[in-house]
């Protein structure tokens, strides 16, 4: 079962480089799995998105920056982070319509000796499954189907969002993370609050407003009695998972979810260790899906 | 809030004139989008998950802006409570792009000086010394009362930018224009 010598730029981004490593161990080991290789971008900066709101010229020249690195790859760019992903592929479009900005950033880029060209393709880690590889190939890998596990999978805003540039799903009904639960085995439900946004946004300027969205879907998500909640971005990640127990007080939930980043999941339907996936990092209380498989 | 200021030229509150010179300075910023193509469908309003804590709904700041009232959003903390969803974006049948234009008045607000939310800064501090938003933070494993470091849990310990003066020179040349 090869991979047709898939190989991408993997890009990392703050949150995971520094903090969030769960969800960098279990991509390189369902990767491994697959035989697909990673390569890292040495030198890899922030990708702006933060500081987009402060200043246009630094969110383009730090997206671009690390665009330039991945260039000299000469590979697509594979984003664990859709925060990462959406900042990088509309940096990428701002400038191919800007051209006086887009000389501007490579002047800038010119003091590391970097270029932008504008030629690499980025992909999302969820792009990357289902369209590259595809559930057909994933299932292949499965060694204990997770039957009988009831999941919701939260896409989030900036895997979909704006999909006229990130061409990456439905951007009103997203299934492909859903196709990719069910190809472990597991059950991804439908349900009406799929597209609420986690409001990690909010995290820097107005937290009670991050408390009040991730609440209203932690509060939705008990009464539907999932087990489980699934992410692909640690920006979703880290609310909903380390925060979760502050922001179910605050909304007066008594029930605790799961959640767990995708490639944690597959990784376990892979037969993996779970140690090995950083299922042991995951603050809610992940070993209610451990039980159950 | 909530009502339309698309017909008032003159801001009741404050009775500021009308200023345009404003939309040259924020296409500067985002681009393409106009606010001028707003009908006030109110589809943004519509679907924004913080429509609860603005004072002024996103077709409001688009027609504030349009009519030439954008100093007082600019120097209000309205424009900082989006959380960029980019609901409004996707669904704007005008390609207005609301959340740009906030982003546009944050820019603005920014190279003034007014309201940017200090964590904020605190981000772009961090990005100029290290090239990342925060230094690497150890992993806690609530289960196993331990803590981790990348090289504990087997990953690569990560350096940043090569050349940190280069990189620096190069952020400080963004805020020159």
């Amino acid at each position: 079962m090869g991979s047709d010598g898939l190989r991408y730029a993997l890009y990392l981004g703050c949150m995971i480089a520094n903090e969030e490593y769960a969800y960098e161990m279990s991509t390189r080991e369902i990767m491994r799995e697959l035989g697909v290789e990673l390569v890292d971008l040495e030198g890899e900066s922030c990708c702006g998105s933060p500081i987009r709101s402060l200043n246009t010229r630094l969110w383009l020249y730090l997206a671009a920056r690390n665009l330039s690195l991945a260039e000299r790859t000469g590979l697509d760019v594979l984003c664990l982070c859709s925060g990462c992903f959406e900042s990088l592929l509309e940096a990428k479009h701002f400038l191919e319509n800007n051209e006086a900005l887009k000389k501007w950033v490579n002047e800038a880029l010119s003091l590391e000796g970097l270029e932008y060209t504008g030629r690499c393709e980025v992909k999302h880690l969820v792009q990357v499954l289902h369209d590259d590889l595809g559930v057909e190939r994933l299932r292949e890998h499965v060694k204990k189907e997770l039957k009988g596990l009831k999941l919701a999978s939260h896409p989030g805003c900036h895997l979909l969002r704006p999909s006229k540039v990130l061409r990456a799903d439905d951007p009103e009904d997203p299934r492909k993370l859903d196709e990719l639960i069910e190809a472990s085995g597991a059950e991804a439900i439908d349900y009406p609050e799929k597209l609420d946004c986690c409001g990690a946004g909010l995290l820097l300027m107005k937290p009670e407003g991050t408390m009040s969205f991730a609440g209203t879907k932690l509060k939705t998500l008990a009464a539907r009695e999932v087990d489980g909640l699934v992410t692909v971005c640690p920006a979703c990640h880290v609310v909903f998972d380390k925060r979760q127990g502050a922001i179910s007080r605050q909304v007066g939930v008594d029930k605790r979810i799961p959640i767990i980043y995708y490639p944690q999941l597959l990784g376990l339907a892979f037969g993996i260790e779970p140690e090995r996936l950083g299922i042991h990092l995951n603050s809610s209380p992940v070993e209610q899906i451990l039980s159950k498989i | 809030m909530g009502t339309s200021m698309s017909s008032s030229l003159l801001d009741l509150m404050t009775l500021k004139r009308a200023d345009w010179s404003i939309l040259k300075e924020i296409a500067k910023k985002i681009g393409e989008q106009n606010p001028k193509s707003c009908f006030e469908c109110t589809k943004c309003t519509s679907g924004c998950p913080a429509a609860e804590f603005l004072e002024m709904y996103p077709h409001n700041i688009v027609c504030a802006v349009r009519e030439g009232l954008a100093e007082e959003i600019i120097n209000s903390d309205v424009i900082w409570r989006c959380a960029l969803c980019l609901k409004c974006k996707e669904r704007c049948p005008q390609e207005v792009a609301p959340s740009d234009l906030i982003i546009a008045l944050r820019n603005i607000a920014t190279d003034r000086g007014v309201g940017v939310p200090e964590d904020l800064n605190s981000v772009l501090n961090s990005i100029m010394e290290i090239g990342y938003i925060h230094p690497p933070m150890k992993a806690f494993s609530r289960r196993l009362r331990k803590t981790y470091t990348r090289e504990e849990l087997g990953l690569k310990v990560l350096k940043g930018p090569k050349d940190m003066d280069a990189f620096r020179e190069a952020l400080m040349a963004a805020f020159e224009e």
